[in-house]
């Protein structure tokens, strides 16, 4: 077994509903293609992650790895075994080494649950332990996100606890069950920015210490540079680049990611010129036929317009979808 | 560019909500030179917002301007009539919001949003100002022919470029941007803030007040760092950047991701007061490293120690 996850070919289509007239008159129903054929792996103890806009699929992609989203289309094969296939228990057996952590600490937490029980709830559940051995279990992983004094912090209720705390909660919740691969959907967006660093910290040291896969969704590159070790880049439901982060970061290939990088405000000083588009990601309804990015894209060719680039290993796990390096 | 356009003195805006008073700016005094880009920075709750609502003199209740002077054009616009404001806003103060879908009508087309303002202000014909619209358009990089379409049928980029040339049809003298690219992506945020720059250019001053200190430092002349309802530091943008004086501006500086700086990034610890209770003396001296013992009981006040550079901490007062 090579990596913990391996996507093949992820689809995920929604149907678009269509009014009285369109059904009467027989029109065709239309799809968001919002993840069109993604695939990644991530290895063992290895941070990958997911970069892109709003509309890019990135949370869609993220959601059917862990099962909370159906795929019409594709495999996830983790720790070997092809989940899109099982049935719902079986998937609530294997939920206990995978967890989802989201963006809104304020949405994923029940507002008339003390935060300690929530936290010791997932142990409940999946049967591991008595009820007094889970709130011993809570009351330290409460400890060790920094939520002191524990047993004060546990009888508490969400709305008693800042953006911060409750993320920390969230965190403590997911690491209670000693996951082997953790999805974070944007888990500090809405955190204070003077607190963001130290969530990313904790995540990182969660990593180490449980040998932790991650998912990292973000839309922010400076953030996914601090917590991975390799990107994907992904534009308009497919991925466009991937790599080892310093590499896509440094020496960026698609057009598409040097742009995001030229657009991510900085107060060091860039190395890399800035490069300009027009525009904004298309609706992913009406994907543009070829190279999805051509619209926008200065380079643009003919060839573009019509063919979609096939994925190209430029060196040593950078590769790339563009014809710019395409050999003729 | 040495005049101030805009002079804050001395602004208190309270909250009075049924679980206490909310001091979400207390004793702010800035000023904003013709022509500069000025970006107020701070966190969520640090009271930046409501200082840009309070200009304008549009704070929402149960928010009340409770004391202090906005001076604008030789007039102090806190004790101006309603009347008298709104010959001022929009005519010579242009706002920007965060969301751009509801600063917009969405039952009415864009060229109808755009006509109406140039038509009430100025008191040309309807063809006139809707001819004016076109040009508002294209200035903002939109085609012309989107002058006939809803809100709801351009993307969330062209919306808020709308919104733009609305605020800057009757060409203010100051426009306010308050986090006007929270909602977009950044190669449209990157776009946006082209466009203000254009803007600038072309001879108003912009107030942008955002959280993102890279952001509110790339283009701007000078930076006001916001804590707990008060102005800790300001001074020019590479200055607040590369030498902060306050010890909350340096940990605001630090805890911020970069793509390419290569410093550690590392959170300021405990977080921001409750502005119902806010701590004595300096705000910042429960989480602050520096902290000696005057800060836990009086407050610093602000303090040049350069040109253009002001800073309210004791470590750089003296006593």
């Amino acid at each position: 077994m090579k990596a913990l996850v391996i996507a093949k070919g992820l689809k995920k289509y929604f149907p678009v509903r269509r009014t009285i007239t369109e059904i009467m008159l027989m029109k065709s129903r239309l799809y968001v293609r919002a993840v069109d054929g993604v695939s990644l792996e991530i290895g063992f103890g290895e941070t990958l992650a997911l970069v892109g806009e709003s509309g890019s699929g990135k949370t869609t992609t993220g959601r059917m790895i862990i099962g909370l989203e159906k795929p019409t289309e594709g495999s996830i094969l983790f720790e070997g075994i092809e989940l899109t296939k099982l049935s719902k228990s079986a998937l609530k057996r294997i939920r206990p080494r995978m967890q989802m952590i989201f963006q809104d600490p304020y949405a994923s937490l029940d507002p008339r649950v003390k935060v300690g029980d929530q936290v010791a709830q997932p142990l409940i559940i999946h049967g591991l332990c008595d009820a007094d051995e889970a709130r011993e279990k809570a009351l330290e992983i409460l400890e060790r996100v920094g939520l002191t004094p524990p047993s004060e912090i546990y009888e508490r209720y969400p709305h008693q606890l800042s953006g911060g705390q409750r993320q920390r909660v969230v965190i403590a919740r997911a690491m209670i069950m000693r996951p082997k691969f953790v999805v974070a959907d944007e888990p500090v967006s809405m955190i204070d920015v003077s607190l963001r660093a130290s969530i990313l910290e904790l995540l990182k040291e969660f990593k180490r210490e449980y040998s932790l896969s991650m998912l990292f969704i973000t839309h922010d590159l400076a953030v996914a540079k601090l917590v991975a070790d390799r990107v994907a880049v992904m534009y308009l439901g497919k991925i466009v680049e991937e790599g080892v982060v310093e590499e896509v970061i440094y020496s960026p290939l698609h057009p598409y990611t040097k742009a995001l990088i030229s657009s991510v405000p900085t107060i060091g000083s860039r190395v890399l010129e800035k490069l300009k588009v027009t525009g904004e990601i298309p609706n992913p309804i009406n994907i543009p036929p070829g190279c999805r990015f051509h619209t926008r894209c200065p380079f643009v060719m003919d060839k573009c317009k019509r063919l979609e680039a096939p994925w190209m290993d430029i060196s040593k796990g950078h590769g790339v979808s563009c014809w710019l390096y395409s050999i003729k | 560019m040495s005049d101030a356009l805009l002079e804050v003195i001395n602004l208190k805006v309270y909250f009075y909500t049924l679980s206490g008073v909310v001091r979400a700016v207390d004793n702010v005094s800035l000023n904003v030179l013709t022509g500069e880009w000025i970006s107020i920075v701070g966190e969520s709750g640090s009271g930046k917002s409501t200082l840009a609502y309070a200009i304008a003199k549009i704070v929402p209740p149960p928010g009340r301007i409770v004391e202090g002077k906005v001076k604008f054009m030789n007039k102090d616009l806190v004790e101006l009539s309603e009347e008298a404001l709104r010959s001022i806003r929009g005519r010579h103060i242009g706002f920007v919001f965060q969301d751009p879908l509801t600063s917009l009508d969405p039952l009415r087309t864009v060229g109808d949003q755009l006509a109406e303002v140039i038509q009430v202000h100025l008191g040309v014909s309807k063809d006139e100002a809707l001819r004016e619209a076109g040009e508002l358009l294209e200035l903002v990089n939109i085609p012309r022919d989107r002058l006939n379409y809803y809100p709801h049928q351009l993307s969330g980029g062209q919306r808020q470029r709308v919104v733009i040339a609305i605020s800057i049809a009757l060409r203010p003298e100051l426009l306010i941007a308050d986090e006007p690219t929270t909602a977009l992506d950044v190669i449209v945020q990157d776009q946006i803030m082209d466009l203000l720059k254009e803007v600038q250019k072309k001879g108003a001053s912009i107030m942008l007040i955002t959280h993102d200190v890279a952001l509110a430092a790339e283009r701007a002349d000078r930076i006001a760092v916001m804590y707990a309802g008060e102005i800790v530091e300001y001074g020019s943008a590479r200055s607040i950047i590369n030498a902060p004086l306050h010890p909350y501006t340096a940990g605001l500086v630090d805890s911020v991701p970069d793509l390419w700086s290569t410093k550690i990034v590392k959170s300021i610890p405990g977080f921001p007061p409750d502005l119902r209770n806010p701590p004595l003396g300096c705000r910042f001296h429960p989480r602050c490293k520096q902290a000696l013992s005057i800060c836990t009981n009086e407050s610093p006040s602000m303090t040049a120690v350069e040109h253009n550079r002001c800073v309210a901490c004791w470590l750089y007062l003296k006593r």
